[in-house]
């Protein structure tokens, strides 16, 4: 038994590692062939578990076929110690440019800093970090401006002096700015609504339903309107709000697929009425054709490219 | 002669109950100064008030002439009283130099570092002062329980202690383990040291001490020199009357073949060519030194140990158990050596222990468990072994060794066991309840039932078996009949190297 | 009057419980209404369920760490499930749901013990391995995406509620408390009144003995550790029920609370002792003290900075208790 497991382990571990050896070898391009190269371009994404992500990289590969290039995206867990690591290896790799969304400034930026000085731009997409200038160009959503189009959506949907609620997620930066723009337009309006804090749903669904449950018992169901930073939130709120039988309306935020199919549900859309899209494969087509014009001619028009979000309805949803 | 240690009139109290009344005893330096009494005489309570366990409710110790008050077991060991427990402290993974010096590490480079060469050194110097077989650098586990015990033995000779209190050491020894630990006990009186001892064999006693306190239900019964005593004298003193025939042997009349074996051999050598027979209404004796190899062909009779080959029998079909299951589907019982690590679930109650093995075949529809049988037959089985406690919902940790011991019969006898396996079945228990142990293993092989007992206390395989079947590296060094048997020729076929059948 | 005050020292957990209640009773005018009580319950259902399961490994002296993962992978498995038939049933969304449980459950669990019984993996390493893998899984199946399109039917076993008032046109009493209430019951008589369930306690108290004493010990580890995956699988399937919705990032970190609610519960993590009634109350506390800091808008921040130092004083006091008896 037990030779039969080292046999096996063994096995295992030299075929994965010839596998994984085998690839960048074989198709690094050969030196000197300068005539009609090939750009490589290195991607990390913030993580493959987030939906948000997956389409940037759909974004990403439908350039890589237009502008043909060729791609290598990885995947950063948002962690970015493997974030760093990532872009050592790409540096290593001798890619030609390098994209990555930044999610954590402090951490990544030596890395970045090391590719820059090996003389490999770098870009950032969703996240930048300002604590560098080696950033060549930054392609992300406004997500202040997605937050004041919740707040404007919030401010249509309630009447005068009812109660609207915010389920938050505190960490990431792009969930707070969400909520700054909220908030600013929400307080600014004439409507004079109540605000509440639902609380933070750490980007667990079950958690934003308990979350939203507990709001509603506390506030005797009387919520006219709950904005949430994300759609996960959406979700756990839909449930909870259906569970106990209010009429709140539900503003989300993320444009996921499953958003659009509540919108137009005739049951789920009588809450799920507005969602606030950003559009990640514009954010992936965006920044790969600004790394291509980079090294095409050594400079992109602009370095800062806010894809604006945009307010999903009943009546857009469909297209 | 000053005494080295004094206790006057100590008293101890748990919770209302009197575990010790105004017991005084003298410990004089140079001498063993045996502690003898029935489990709860209040041997170890006033042990561990000495080593700092314990506070005492009344009364004082007086150490070097000083009124001491120990808090904890480290004050008393920096003042020089040192306890080697009945289970012993080793830390398996660690070098036996580590063990000696654990707590008191050697070191280096601004004592950030272990000095392991001096230590190492120095330890094999103890280890060779005391001629024992050991290796500074060998890894504890690999030791036996007896060369563990010197170990423990090598760390109180680094401490430079003037009492040592000993909990029971030759529990787990063989003979000539024992014979070796008391070089060693020879060795600390010579250095003036305060040995206190603790143990049920009164022949140790005899052999090695000097004095004798007995203890009885708290308090002290008196202090003997030993010269001047005799063993009825002792025995009636701890019980409070005399036993006349501590193990009032019976006539045993053997029936039927209830088990044989032929040539079993173990995978890893652990017992060779072991082949013998018992019978319905037979007690076997297996004696022999520890490591002989008896405990192992138990198991495997058992189906807990694999083997290479050989056959085993019961009742005259051949059988080979994969596991315990199948074992005691056969109507085998084991009592293992070791209660606490093998034999009880120690925080259960009384009754959950004595139906384990019972279990599945007493259940109700659907596997729901019959509690009025259990507690029925837990009542049933307390009353007729007479096991003292307050009651079957008692969790067993809190019973003396010998009531354990019943439990664990108990058990085996619920579950119809027609073959019992019993190994070291008195370790630790006391004289009394030896002797009711005794009598019950006479009643269930009067029953028709068979008992295969390991032990290594000679008087009690002389005592109770029809046959000793003496067993030596593995192997069978020879088979006497009971009347035939001796002490010195059962040692001699155990420990000789020469065969003689 | 002494037996009130062993009782008392015995039953902390429940005392403490009705102190927690009674306190957010006060502060809150919220906490002690009909609506309130019943969200409490079905909020507490999922980790009931995984709490549940581990009761039994861990009285076995056993740990499991995969819990969560479990139940994400059978929540987008049964919402997978459930988009093959638009049409279903109630009755047929119920089916779906136990099945679904049942299959991730089981492979999941057959695996844990598996490992621990053959290959002899400590349950840490192993349960942390199935916990990877089967997030990794959930991510694979769904690529990140939630699980959603399902039919209202899909939701009745996890958002429902019985007794439709006029005061309360969505019901009354959640119908993932009934279903858990029956669960946990089941397995609590499971645990408590038969032979399988004494030997998870005697394998758990001491496996040498257990073994000695004819108990197929690695059948009973292998059965623990299926039924363990089983009930986190059921967590899992009601949180996608009650969202109608699959979540691949569902019940990330739920072990923790499981974890805690268990030996709230009195559960000694060295195996051999524990109830499932008993885990329910540490089940409880957690929830209230969730719910109760809700209500007060506390910041979830707190709640976590109270309920661990629940935690380490529970113990604690436990361990004072164990050690004058």
């Amino acid at each position: 038994m037990k030779k039969f497991l080292s046999v096996l382990l063994s096995a295992t571990l030299v075929l994965g590692l010839t596998a994984c050896g085998s690839k960048p070898a074989a198709e690094k391009p050969a030196e000197g062939d300068t005539a009609k190269k090939e750009l490589t371009l290195g991607f990390i994404v913030g993580s493959r578990e987030h939906v948000f992500y997956n389409l940037i990289e759909e974004g990403i590969m439908t350039a890589s076929k237009d502008l043909g290039f060729k791609a290598i995206v990885l995947d950063g867990e948002l962690d970015s110690n493997v974030t760093s690591d990532h872009i050592n290896n790409l540096v290593a790799q001798g890619v030609d440019a390098i994209a990555l969304s930044c999610n954590d400034p402090g951490g990544t930026t030596p890395a970045m800093e090391a590719a820059d000085k090996e003389g490999i731009p770098v870009f950032t997409f969703d996240c930048t970090s300002d604590v560098t200038d080696v950033v060549k160009c930054f392609v992300g959503t406004d997500n202040v401006e997605g937050g004041r189009l919740g707040g404007q959506e919030t401010v249509r949907l309630a009447e005068a002096g009812k109660t609207v609620g915010i389920i938050n997620f505190d960490e990431p930066q792009s969930c707070i700015d969400r909520r700054t723009g909220w908030e600013e337009v929400v307080k600014a309006s004439d409507k004079k609504l109540n605000i509440i804090d639902i609380g933070n749903y750490e980007g667990d669904a079950a958690k934003a339903e308990q979350l939203m449950s507990d709001a509603l018992s506390a506030n005797k169901n009387d919520i006219a309107v709950v904005f949430a930073v994300g759609d996960p939130a959406a979700t756990g709120a839909l449930a909870a709000i259906k569970a106990a039988g209010a009429d709140t309306k539900i503003i989300g935020f993320d444009g996921n697929p499953e958003a659009k199919a509540a919108i137009l549900d005739a049951e789920n859309g009588k809450y799920w009425v507005s969602e606030i899209s950003q559009n990640p494969i514009e954010i992936g087509k965006q920044i790969s054709k600004n790394m291509v014009d980079y090294l095409n001619n050594g400079s992109v028009t602009e370095a800062k490219i806010m894809i604006a979000p945009y307010i999903i309805t009943a009546e857009n949803a469909a297209k | 002669m000053n005494p080295c240690l004094q206790v006057k009139n100590i008293s101890k109290r748990f919770l209302g109950v009197k575990a010790l009344t105004d017991v005084s005893i003298d410990f004089y330096s140079g001498e063993m100064h045996c502690l003898l009494g029935e489990n709860g005489a209040g041997k170890s309570t006033l042990i561990k008030i000495i080593s700092g366990v314990y506070d005492a409710t009344e009364g004082e110790v007086i150490f070097n002439g000083q009124k001491v008050n120990f808090h904890n077991p480290r004050q008393a060991l920096d003042a020089g009283i040192s306890v080697i427990h009945q289970e012993l402290s080793i830390a398996n993974d660690l070098t036996v130099a580590e063990n000696i010096f654990l707590g008191a590490e050697q070191r280096q480079g601004f004592k950030m570092l272990l000095d392991r060469k001096r230590m190492n050194k120095e330890a094999q110097e103890i280890l060779d002062f005391m001629k024992v077989d050991i290796q500074a650098t060998q890894i504890a586990r690999e030791l036996t329980a007896a060369q563990q015990q010197m170990v423990e033995i090598a760390k109180v000779m680094t401490k430079k202690a003037k009492v040592v209190i000993m909990d029971e050491p030759t529990s787990s020894l063989s003979g000539h383990e024992i014979n070796a630990l008391f070089e060693q006990i020879k060795i600390l009186k010579e250095q003036n040291v305060a040995i206190i001892y603790i143990t049920h064999r009164l022949k140790e006693m005899f052999e090695m001490g000097e004095r004798v306190t007995v203890l009885r239900d708290g308090c002290k019964v008196d202090t003997f020199n030993i010269a001047d005593v005799t063993e009825k004298e002792l025995v009636a003193s701890m019980v409070g009357r005399e036993i006349q025939d501590y193990y009032n042997r019976q006539e045993h009349t053997a029936k039927e073949e209830l088990l044989r074996v032929e040539g079993l051999t173990g995978k890893k050598g652990e017992f060779k060519n072991v082949s013998f027979r018992a019978c319905a209404g037979e007690i076997i004796g297996f004696a022999g030194l520890v490591g002989a190899g008896r405990t192992e062909v138990m198991e495997a009779i058992f189906g807990a140990r694999e083997y290479s080959s050989g056959k085993i029998f019961v009742s005259g079909k051949e059988v080979v158990f994969k596991n315990p299951i199948e074992a005691i589907n056969a109507h085998i019982g084991l009592v293992t050596e070791d209660r606490r690590r093998t034999g009880l679930m120690l925080n259960a109650m009384i009754k959950n222990n004595i139906v384990l093995p019972s279990l599945t075949k007493n259940s109700k529809k659907f596997g729901f468990l019959d509690l009025k049988w259990e507690k029925e037959v837990s009542e049933d089985y307390v009353d007729k072994l007479k096991v003292r406690t307050p009651g079957i919902n008692t969790v067993i940790a809190n019973l003396s060794g010998g009531n354990q011991q019943k439990v664990i019969l108990a058990k085996w006898l619920l579950a119809n066991s027609k073959i019992l396996i019993l190994d070291e079945p008195t370790r630790g228990i006391d004289v009394n309840a030896k002797s009711e142990f005794y009598a019950l293993m006479n009643a269930f092989v009067a029953n028709g039932g068979c008992i295969i007992m390991v032990s290594s206390e000679l008087p009690e395989v002389l005592g109770n078996s029809d046959r000793i079947i003496v067993m030596r590296e593995g192997e069978i060094a020879g088979e006497l009949h009971y009347k035939d048997a001796t002490e010195q020729n059962v040692i001699e076929l155990a420990s000789l190297n020469s065969k003689n059948t | 009057m002494e037996k009130l005050k062993a009782w008392l020292k015995k039953n902390m957990v429940i005392v403490f419980l009705i102190g927690l209640c009674i306190g957010f009773g006060v502060t809150t005018d919220t906490f002690f209404t009909t609506k309130n009580v019943m969200n409490l319950t079905s909020q507490m259902a999922i980790n009931a369920l995984l709490a549940t399961g581990l009761t039994y490994v861990i009285i076995l002296g056993g740990i499991d760490i995969s819990v969560g993962s479990v139940a994400a992978l059978a929540g987008v498995f049964s919402a997978m499930v459930g988009l093959m038939f638009p049409n279903m049933s109630v009755f047929m969304s119920i089916i779906i749901l136990i099945v679904s449980s049942l299959i991730i459950g089981g492979i999941c669990g057959f695996f844990n013990g598996i490992m621990i019984t053959k290959f002899k993996v400590v349950p840490m390493i192993t349960t942390l391995a199935t916990m990877t893998i089967a997030r990794g899984v959930t991510y694979i199946v769904t690529g990140g995406t939630a699980v959603f399109g399902l039919p209202t039917q899909f939701s009745w076993l996890g958002a429902g509620r019985l007794l439709v008032t006029d005061s309360h046109p969505n019901g009354i009493i959640p119908i993932i408390t009934l279903f858990t209430i029956i669960v946990v019951a089941l397995m609590h008589i499971l645990l408590s009144k038969t032979v399988f369930g004494r030997h998870v306690y005697a394998t758990g108290s001491n496996l040498q003995v257990a073994h000695l004493s004819g108990i197929n010990t690695n059948r009973v580890i292998l059965k623990s550790h299926i039924l363990c995956s089983i009930m986190a699988a059921l967590g899992g399937v009601l949180v996608a029920s009650k969202l109608q919705n699959g979540q691949p990032g569902a019940c990330e970190g739920y072990e923790m609370y499981a974890i805690a609610s268990t030996v709230l519960g009195g559960t000694s993590l060295a195996g051999g002792s524990g109830s499932v009634a008993r885990a329910m109350f540490g089940v409880a506390i957690i929830a209230v003290i969730n719910n109760g800091m809700n209500l007060l808008s506390i910041s979830s921040y707190w709640q976590k900075v109270v309920i661990g130092s629940i935690i380490l004083l529970a113990v604690i006091f436990d361990m004072s208790q164990k050690k004058k008896a």
